[in-house]
Parts: structure tokens; C-alpha cells; sequence
């Protein structure tokens, strides 16, 4: 689903807008993402892994990040321990995955994480609604 | 002596004096008378008479006694006495020189002479008496000599005869080798030798002042004084007894004397002669001999071995007290006995061989362990030695016998032999291989044990030496040998040792575990005199052991495989949650668009849109649950227990699944609680296992139906009871209701769905919190599940 031509990507870029960044490496998960986001007042921001998420973190300022935690190279939780050594700005960090292991969620909200979801639990509406309650916190 | 008195004439060559004159024709008939009578004497008279005339000598007259003296063969008259007699000793022709010169007589008495009577050169020694007289004429010129003699031969000869033996006597009695002594009847020393000085340390001097009473021993003076009564009145002629003298310096000295007496002849006793012998050392050696004696009778008779003089003929002669003691008899009883009787009948045939070889000269003693008999009937064992005596002629006389008894120690040695017998029937016999070595490292005796332990025999062991066997070396158990060989009882570790690399010849064992005991056996004086090895076999245990870590090496490899799968499990879980989720996840948030009424779309389509949805909401839910299970299962669950209030958590349920209950019009009855009552619980799972209930609860509840949720707080619980009164449980299907995908069925449960995890998944939920679920359920009726969780801490 490359193109997704009957989909529409619409980038409202504000400057007031929160700046948001997805570390996903499922590239589907990715598309989905931007539909359900393509309407809202945030400018989103793509990394495919650990490694590209930081490398973004080092040159811009997130309101909020939404982290996958399995992923090649640098997983969530590497991305999460270098952040934090990297002493980059406080930002809230939802760790999003579909993960069951409790040893990975436990460790990415010792590591700073703020919350743990499953993605599997969250429908379009849900995901939209969490992350506009995150922002407003 | 007679002498023939001559006429003495006046000596010197002097002339005669006028006054001797005489008328011629006188004097010629004179002369002529006096001439026949001088011849007439000459001739008869029983002396040597001869006229010597002139310097020369010679011979005018000779008598017949004079030639038949000298020898008649012998023609003197006429001739010088040189040439008449040449045997003529030079000292008379001096003599008769010496007459006629100075005309002064000579006397001879006692002269010898030397004759040889017969011409042959046989010279004969006499003795005689002569006088020389020189005879004058008128003028007193000598005119030659007259001589006359006496043959004294017999007498001189006599007498030197006599005198030779008083010499002698004189000398055997000085030098006697016994004392002497000449003893006057009133006992004065007369005459004593040097050997009675010395005997009694006085100088003959002292001796010859005094009397024989003064150095007698007063004890022994009777007794000499007896001596000499016997001799004196008895008349005997001698006498002889022993006695004692005080010698100079005090000491005594025993004497043998012999007295005999030398009487006169008219019978009366001159004195006493004493022969005294010094017989101190017999008398020392006879004391010596007594004492002997005595010492040795006190010996025989309090000798703590039995001792006996046996006669010949096998009767007792003397017996002393430890004979009497040592076979129960008297000496009276023992007199009626036989000596042989004595003796045990088992020993009797040898005694005699031996009595017999004794006599014979074959031995000279005969030393034997053998046995006696007591009054009482018991053996006596006796170390008997008997000797035979003989006298000086070789003559037996009798037996000497000693018996030491030994019955005692012959008690213990067979007390010693059956302890030993014992010990080493038991060391035989002994189910343990044994193995007795000397203190050097050698085998002495192997019991059977150890033969079939090792399948070897003791002459296997003949150059094998403990203390040098390489493979214990190896082992690593030399030092507790060593240990044990030193005198102290050692455990030797359990090793594996294969006899046939160190025991040649030996091939029926390949090896055995052992473990051994070393016991060290001690002699008296505490060195060792043995050593006592013990073996355990303890293969079988040890192969057994063997098998146990082979089977403990197996469960360890099947754990880590366990650990591996468990990991894999995890791993999978992992995956799985990631894998299975992720495409629906995908599905749900596009699909969702549509659904959620975010994206536009037409009825129609969003009706398909929409089943598709609830598919893969479906989907996610197995997903979920099976998750659940599996991470349940993998015992992976790390519950982070906190006080949790346990009101506001089904609240929070009941609030969740309020749509639920509506859809089903259902009564949902939770009596307002105070909060406050916390249980100490993982939040999250507590509030998914009750959901789980709850929802339950709700789905086998016909609609229209009711759920009631009650809060009870029990000392360290907290009741949660959920009650429906929908379909019910089957009695049977209680015990079944936790099991994983079971799915009890009902008249609704066609209708609900599931997989059939979720009471599993509760069950170990709410196990894991501590508490527990039970069930009280009426088939129809309803059901009520009582779940019971620890308390909080937090509460009052």
C-alpha cells in the first residue's frame, strides 16, 4: 500500500501545532497512522526505527512520542536508554506495541516511558482521543 | 781315746845331759830287754806303731797292725815313706818334716787319710788318731820319729753319720712345710721351725718364751689339754685333733695337730713333738661348704618351684613346700605315691624314655612342658627340669627335679590360641575383605572375602608391597595409608582400583570401587605389629551413584532444554503477540476509519466494512487470550502487588461493562460500598480476572436477568461475590470449570463463544495473588463465584 491513492495525507502545519513522532517500523502501521492523524492539528513525524527516531530527537523538539518497542536495529527500549543518556528534552512518551511481554513494558516506564497501550486495543477513534488527552495534559 | 804315753824326752838337738848317763854294759842289756820288750809291744800292741828314722823318714820299724792298715803288699821297711808308701799325702810328709825339724811331737785326732790298701788305686778314707813324736840321741840331735796312731775310722764315720742326720732333721725341720714344734710337758716351746713362726706371726724368739697355752684359742685349750692327758697317761703314741690358734695380729688360724711324745729310755717323756698343719682354708672351705649347704637347703626349701630329690627306685627323698602346694598331697601322702604316678598318663612313656636316656649317660639333663595330676584330679602343667646325679665314681645316685608351674600360663596361651582361632576364623569368615599386612607393607593373610572381591589369592600378593603400590599413589590415597600404617586407624576414601594393573596375574576383576578401613593392631609395647585393612565394595552402590548422575546429568540437560523451550516459549509469546497482533492491528485502525466514521463511505459498503471489523476484533480477542494464557503458563508473570481499592476497582468494571449489561437489559446490582477497603493486588490483572467474572456472569445470564456484586471483608481476605441467576453450572462440570479450553456446555454457550481460556487464565490470576475463587452454582437457578484476595495493608 504504497501510494494509498484513495487515501488522502493532509499536513496541517502550524506553527502552534504539537509536534508529534511515530517510531514505527511497520510500514502499515505507519499508513494507518497518518490517515487517522491526516485530519488533526499535528505535524507528525515518521521514524522507521530506533536509530532514525533519535537521530530526529537530535534535531527536533517532540511534544509527544509515540514508540513502538519491537523494531530492527535500535528497539523501543534501546531508543529509550540512549535518549535518556543523550540528556535530549523531556518528552512524553507513549510506548505503543503489541508486545505481551510485561519485561519490555516494565522496563520502558522504568526508563521514562509514560504510559504503555497495546496497539492491538486501539481503534482509530481510541488513538486519536488518547493522544489529544496526552497533549492537553 | 787311749794314747800310748811315751817316755817324754826333752825337745831340741840338744846334748843330753850328764846326768842321764848309765853304765854301757847296763845300758846294753837294758837296751837289749827294753829292745825285746819295745819289739814284743810293737808287735802285739793293739795301736798303729812306726819308727821313722832320719829326714827322709824312713821306715825302721812298722807294726803289724800299721802293714796290715796300709796294705802288706806294700814293702816299707828300709825305705823313705815316699818312696814306701807313694799314697802318702803330702800334708804327713810335711808333718813328719815339720816333727824332725823343729823336734816339737804333733797330735792328729780324727785325720783322714787316704790309703790304697791294695795298689790298685782303690783309695780308702780312714780316720785316725796318731802322735809324731821326734825321738833324740844322747845328744839331743833328732834322730827321726816315732809315731803312733789309733784307727778311729768306725767312730769318725759313726759320728759323722749321726751328725749328717741331725743336720738333716735340723734342716726338715726348718723347713718343713708344716709347723713344728718341740713342746716341754709343762708346754713350753722348746724348739719351733720358721713355718709355725709365720703360721702364727711370731719371731721364734717370741714363740720359744712362752708356752703352747699362750696362742691357743681359749675354746680349743681343753681340748689340746685333753691332747696331752691321752698322750702323757693314756701313753698314746700320738695324737692328733684340730684346733685353733690366736695368731699375733689377733686373727685365728685353724691347725691340724699331730702330737707324739719322745720319751727317754727309761720311758719318761723328753717332750712333745708337734707337727702343726695350717688347715685355715679347709676350714674356710668347709665353713664356706656348710654355709653353702645351708643356702641351699633354704633354697630347695622355699623355692617358689616345686623341688624334688628322687630316689632311684622313684621314691621321694626330699620334697620342699612348693611340692606339697603344687600337687595337693603331703609329704606323708606323697610318700605312699609312685613319682611316675604323678605325671599325667599321656606323658608318662616319654618321662620314662627320658629317665631312661638319663641313666644311660645319653643326656645330661632332661627339660620338658609336660602335664602332672593334682590331688583334685586337675592337670597341672608343669616346665619340669631333671638332672640325675652321680657321684665321683659315675655312679647314679639320685634325681634332682624342679617343676615350675605353668598351668596359668598354659591357661592363658589356650585362652590366647582360642581368641586368636577366633579372631581369625572371624577375619575368615568375614563377609568384609580383609586383608592383614605387616607394619613393612606385606601381606600376610587374605580372607575369602577379599579372594572373591578381587579374584586373586594371597600367593598373587607374594612381590606385591602396599606401601609401594603405584596406581594408590595415583589415587591419591597413599597418605591415608600411610597414615593407618602409622598407628592410627584411618577411613581411606572410596576409590576405583583395578587390580590386575599392580597385581600380576590377576585378571577376573577389572576393577571395583572400594572405600577401606585401616586398622593399625598394636603390639605391648605399643609398636605396630600388624595392620588390618578392611574393603567396602561399594561398586554397586557407586555404579548406582553413577546412574544417578547420569540420570541427574539427563534431568539437568532436559531442565535447560525445558529452559531453552521456556525461553523459545517466551520468545514465541513475543513473537506471537507482535506477528498475530500487528496485521490485525493494521486492519483495525484502517477498517477503522471506516467504522469509526472518520473516513467517508456508503452504507452498503460500511456494512461489509463493519463485519470485517468485528472478525478481526474477534481475532484479536483469541489473540489476546491466548497470550494471556501462554504468558500465564510460562510462569513469566511478575504481579506488582499494591494496596488497591477494591471498591473502586469494580466500579470501574461495573462501569465498563455497563453497555454490556444494557444490551442484555440485565440488573446489575452493586450496593453502594464506602470505599477504602483495599486488598493488596496487581491492579491490572485483579481487574481483568474479575472483568473476566463479571462478563461471565453477564453472558450466561438470560436477558432481563440480574448480577449482583457484594464486597465482604473477612479477617485477612476480602470477599468479592458475584451472583447471577442465569443458567448454572452442572455439579459434575465444577471441577472442570478452570480447565484450559474447556467450555461447559449450556443452553447459552453455543450463543457466547470463547476459546475457553478465560476462567483458566482468572483462576491462575487470582492463585497468583494469593487468594481463591470458589463456586457455589444450581443448574437454572444461577451462580455465584466467591473470589477471596488478600487484604491490604491499609486497612484499619
Amino acid at each position: 500500500m504504497e501510494k494509498a491513492p484513495r487515501l488522502i495525507y493532509a499536513y496541517r502545519r502550524d506553527k502552534a501545532m504539537h509536534k508529534i513522532l511515530i517510531v514505527e517500523d511497520e510500514e502499515l502501521l505507519r499508513e494507518g497512522f497518518k490517515l487517522i492523524l491526516s485530519d488533526e492539528p499535528y505535524e507528525i513525524s515518521f521514524a522507521i526505527d530506533g536509530e532514525q527516531a533519535l537521530s530526529l530527537c537530535s534535531q527536533n523538539k517532540f511534544d509527544l512520542i509515540l514508540l513502538d518497542l519491537m523494531m530492527p536495529k535500535v528497539d523501543g527500549v534501546k531508543f529509550l536508554e540512549k535518549y535518556k543518556a543523550m540528556n535530549l528534552p523531556a518528552t512524553k512518551i507513549i510506548v505503543m506495541s503489541n508486545l505481551s511481554s510485561n519485561d519490555k513494558c516494565e522496563k520502558a516506564l522504568e526508563l521514562g516511558a509514560h504510559k504503555v497501550v497495546l496497539k492491538a486495543d486501539m481503534s482509530p477513534r481510541q488513538l486519536l482521543s488518547m493522544i489529544q488527552e496526552e497533549l492537553q495534559k | 781315746m787311749s794314747s800310748v804315753s811315751t817316755k817324754p824326752t826333752k825337745a831340741g838337738p840338744k846334748k843330753a845331759t850328764a846326768d842321764n848317763t848309765i853304765p854301757a854294759e847296763k845300758l846294753a842289756a837294758e837296751t837289749k830287754d827294753q829292745r825285746q820288750w819295745l819289739n814284743e809291744l810293737f808287735m802285739q800292741a793293739p795301736a798303729l806303731i812306726v819308727v821313722l828314722k832320719g829326714p827322709d823318714h824312713v821306715f825302721e820299724l812298722a807294726n803289724p797292725l800299721y802293714r796290715k792298715l796300709v796294705g802288706k803288699q806294700w814293702n816299707i821297711i828300709g825305705k823313705p815313706v815316699r818312696e814306701a808308701l807313694p799314697f802318702m799325702e803330702e800334708k804327713f810328709i810335711k808333718l813328719l818334716d815339720k816333727v824332725y825339724q823343729t823336734g816339737k811331737p804333733f797330735v792328729g785326732k780324727e785325720m783322714p787319710a787316704k790309703i790304697d790298701r791294695k795298689g790298685n788305686g782303690e783309695y780308702e778314707e780312714i780316720y785316725f788318731n796318731f802322735v809324731y813324736q821326734p825321738y833324740r840321741d844322747s845328744s839331743g840331735q833328732v834322730q827321726g820319729i816315732f809315731a803312733h796312731g789309733v784307727d778311729v775310722t768306725e767312730q769318725v764315720l759313726a759320728r759323722k753319720k749321726a751328725e749328717e742326720s741331725e743336720e738333716y732333721f735340723q734342716a726338715s725341720f726348718d723347713q718343713s712345710a708344716v709347723g713344728m714344734a718341740h713342746t716341754a710337758v709343762d708346754g713350753k716351746w722348746l724348739r719351733v721351725n720358721q713355718k709355725l713362726c709365720d703360721m702364727l706371726g711370731y719371731d721364734k724368739s717370741e714363740l720359744l718364751s712362752k708356752k703352747f697355752q699362750d696362742f691357743t684359742h681359749p675354746d680349743d685349750l681343753a681340748a689340746s689339754l685333753k691332747a696331752l692327758r691321752k698322750l702323757t697317761r693314756d701313753k698314746l703314741p700320738t695324737y692328733a685333733f684340730e684346733k685353733r690358734y690366736i695368731k699375733k695380729d689377733g686373727t685365728t688360724v685353724w691347725a691340724n695337730l699331730t702330737i707324739s711324745t719322745l720319751r727317754d729310755s727309761k720311758g719318761k717323756i723328753k717332750h712333745f713333738i708337734s707337727v702343726i698343719e695350717n688347715i685355715t682354708k679347709r676350714k674356710k672351705a668347709e665353713e664356706d661348704v656348710k654355709e653353702s649347704e645351708a643356702r641351699f637347703r633354704a633354697t630347695f626349701d622355699q623355692a617358689a618351684v616345686a623341688m624334688s630329690i628322687v630316689g632311684l627306685d622313684g621314691k621321694w627323698i626330699r620334697l620342699n613346700a612348693a611340692y606339697i602346694k603344687t600337687f595337693g598331697y603331703s609329704e606323708k601322702e606323697l610318700a605312699q605315691i609312685d613319682f611316675v604316678k604323678l605325671t599325667h598318663p599321656s606323658d608318662r612313656a616319654s618321662d620314662k624314655q627320658a629317665v631312661a636316656k638319663l641313666l644311660k649317660g645319653e643326656i645330661n639333663k632332661y627339660i620338658k612342658e609336660k602335664r602332672y595330676l593334682h590331688k583334685n584330679g586337675s592337670i597341672v602343667w608343669g616346665m619340669a627340669h631333671a638332672a640325675l646325679v652321680k657321684n665321683d665314681e659315675g655312679v647314679p645316685q639320685y634325681f634332682v627335679t624342679a617343676i615350675q608351674d605353668v598351668t596359668a600360663r598354659k591357661h592363658m596361651e589356650e585362652t590366647l590360641q582360642i581368641s586368636e582361632t577366633r579372631y581369625r576364623t572371624m577375619i575368615e569368615q568375614s563377609p568384609l575383605s580383609t586383608q592383614i599386612l605387616s607394619p613393612d607393607g606385606r601381606t600376610l593373610q587374605v580372607n575369602k572375602a577379599w579372594e572373591k572381591l578381587w579374584g586373586a589369592k594371597l600367593e598373587h600378593l607374594k612381590d606385591y608391597n602396599m606401601l609401594k603400590d603405584k596406581q594408590l599413589i595415583d589415587l591419591g590415597i597413599m597418605p591415608y595409608i600411610k597414615k593407618g600404617f602409622k598407628g592410627k586407624p584411618t577411613f581411606i576414601p572410596a576409590v576405583r582400583y583395578e587390580p590386575n594393573k599392580t597385581i600380576a596375574g590377576v585378571n577376573a576383576v577389572p576393577y571395583r570401587w572400594v572405600q577401606a578401613y585401616i586398622y593399625p593392631v598394636k603390639a605391648s609395647k605399643g609398636s605396630i605389629s600388624e595392620v588390618v585393612l578392611v574393603h567396602e565394595d561399594i561398586t554397586d552402590s557407586k555404579q548406582h551413584e553413577d546412574n544417578m548422575h547420569k540420570a541427574n546429568d539427563l534431568l539437568k540437560e532436559q531442565q535447560k532444554e525445558l529452559e531453552i523451550l521456556n525461553q523459545s516459549k517466551d520468545d514465541f509469546i513475543a513473537l506471537a503477540s507482535h506477528q498475530l497482533r500487528t496485521p490485525a492491528t493494521a486492519i483495525k485502525q484502517l477498517l477503522g476509519l471506516f467504522v469509526e466514521g472518520l473516513q467517508p463511505i456508503s452504507e452498503d459498503h460500511l456494512y461489509i466494512i463493519k463485519r470485517a471489523y468485528k472478525s478481526n476484533e474477534r481475532q484479536l480477542k483469541i489473540v489476546n487470550s491466548l497470550l494471556k494464557v501462554a504468558q500465564v503458563d510460562s510462569g513469566r508473570i511478575v504481579l506488582r502487588k499494591k494496596d488497591t481499592d477494591i471498591v473502586i476497582l469494580l466500579e470501574n468494571i461495573v462501569e465498563e461493562l455497563h453497555e454490556t449489561f444494557a444490551a442484555r437489559n440485565q440488573t446489575i446490582n452493586f450496593p453502594a460500598t464506602p470505599a477504602g477497603l483495599s486488598v493488596l493486588a496487581d491492579k491490572q490483572y485483579l481487574h481483568i480476572a474479575i472483568e473476566n467474572i463479571v462478563g461471565n456472569a453477564s453472558k450466561y445470564t438470560h436477558k432481563n436477568g440480574s448480577i449482583s456484586i457484594a464486597v465482604t471483608p473477612g479477617k485477612d481476605f476480602v470477599k468479592i461475590s458475584i451472583k447471577d441467576n442465569g443458567v448454572g453450572i452442572a455439579r459434575g462440570d465444577i471441577k472442570e470449570l478452570y480447565e484450559k479450553f474447556r467450555r461447559i456446555p449450556n443452553e447459552l454457550s453455543e450463543k457466547v463463544g470463547g476459546v475457553g481460556l478465560g476462567l483458566y487464565w482468572t483462576n491462575k490470576i487470582i492463585n497468583l495473588h494469593g487468594g481463591s475463587i470458589g463456586v457455589v452454582s444450581e443448574l437454572g437457578k444461577g451462580t455465584t463465584f466467591d473470589i477471596r484476595i488478600p487484604k491490604g495493608q491499609g486497612n484499619a
